[in-house]
């Protein structure tokens, strides 16, 4: 019954005081919040915090929403933004998360340890791995993309980045992500 | 190639995302149609495609939405308290509340009482003050008996407020 309860009710049920409603939005979005933060912070750990954090000022600025774009939409500005705040509290230096100011690491995967454990991986881990590589905003906009299947103009509203730009980027992580799958397979033989 | 659309891979990855204009993608169908080794690129590029929507999200550690909930609740609670700053303001507002209402039962009782019995010591010219209206009116029996239903019901709803108040920091400390 509450899966078929829209957001927007449920948005207005929590306005009301009702903490259930709450809880039913971070069931339903824990892990699209979770998955974001895992890419944007990079660690698992850090990455619950910057969820839970985000979830916390979601609710707090929840009078502000005003449906005008869609939840996940508005949901996504605040994880970015308080996973900006935690990275910048851990290097200061972080001033964006773009590919220029954090480039893409490669590990070293040429041990054959590491080649073996990518082996035995399938390839959905494989594809997980490659976009744990990839830059935080890389990473993301693949993840909107093609994971959650938000559409062009919904990235360009959570981004504030224009229709050309987001092409370009979705491009160009796509090309880095292809690149880093290709280095990957090249390493196993 | 008989169109004006020169393709490429990001051409494909564009025809399988949806970005090509009608035109463009009729234009696109026609060339494959013509070179099978582009089709056969096409599926490689959908498949990878079809991949990445099937690669599993990520999944916080299990009791994450408690976690949130119980920091929630405890932010909740600490925004529903009163400061210890604050509660001068409040205590400050009870006695100026308190006293007006003190006050007003004095000045009841002095006009009701001591004015009438004084003895007057002079004459003095009779004077039709405003406030000797106000002696009548505060002596009507009706109004005396609504004051202190009218605050009897005001009490009531002050503590009504104070216990719904205390109820719902109550759920939120059970996570209801």
């Amino acid at each position: 019954m509450a899966a078929l309860l829209s957001d927007e009710t449920l948005i207005q049920q929590a306005l009301t005081g009702r903490q259930t409603a709450y809880a039913m939005l971070v069931k339903r979005y824990e892990q699209y919040v979770f998955t974001l933060a895992f890419r944007l912070v990079k660690s698992r750990e850090d990455a619950h915090e910057v969820a839970q954090d985000s979830f916390m000022r979601a609710f707090r600025y929840l009078p502000e929403f005003r449906g005008e774009a869609k939840f996940t939409t508005w949901l996504y500005k605040i994880v970015r933004s308080t996973a900006l705040n935690f990275l910048r509290k851990q290097n200061p230096d972080i001033r964006s998360l773009d590919d220029e100011a954090r480039p893409v690491q490669l590990p070293d995967l040429g041990t054959p340890d590491a080649a073996h454990d990518l082996e035995r991986r399938d390839r959905n881990l494989t594809i997980q791995k490659a976009i744990a590589l990839l830059s935080p905003d890389d990473a993301n906009i693949i993840t909107l993309f093609y994971l959650y299947e938000h559409t062009l103009e919904e990235i360009c509203q959570m981004t504030d980045l224009t229709m050309t730009n987001a092409k370009t980027r979705l491009c160009r992580a796509r090309q880095r992500l292809k690149g880093i799958m290709e280095k990957n397979m090249t390493l196993e033989f | 190639m008989d169109n004006n659309l020169i393709i490429n891979e990001e051409v494909l990855w564009d025809y399988a995302d949806g970005f090509l204009t009608p035109e463009e993608h009729r234009e696109v169908d026609t060339y494959l149609q013509l070179h099978p080794d582009w089709q056969i690129r096409l599926e490689e590029v959908m498949a990878f495609r079809a991949q990445l929507h099937a690669t599993p999200l990520e999944k916080p550690r299990s009791g994450f939405t408690d976690r949130v909930m119980a920091a929630w609740a405890t932010e909740q609670v600490q925004a529903y308290q009163p400061g210890k700053n604050k509660d001068w303001i409040v205590f400050s507002v009870a006695a100026a509340f308190g006293l007006f209402i003190l006050g007003g039962f004095v000045a009841v009782l002095v006009s009701l009482s001591g004015m009438s019995n004084t003895p007057s010591q002079m004459e003095l010219p009779q004077v039709q003050l405003p406030m000797s209206q106000l002696g009548a009116i505060l002596q009507n029996q009706t109004l005396q008996m609504a004051f202190p239903i009218v605050l009897a019901v005001l009490s009531l709803f002050v503590l009504d407020k104070y216990l719904r108040h205390r109820r719902f920091l109550q759920n939120l400390a059970n996570g209801q």
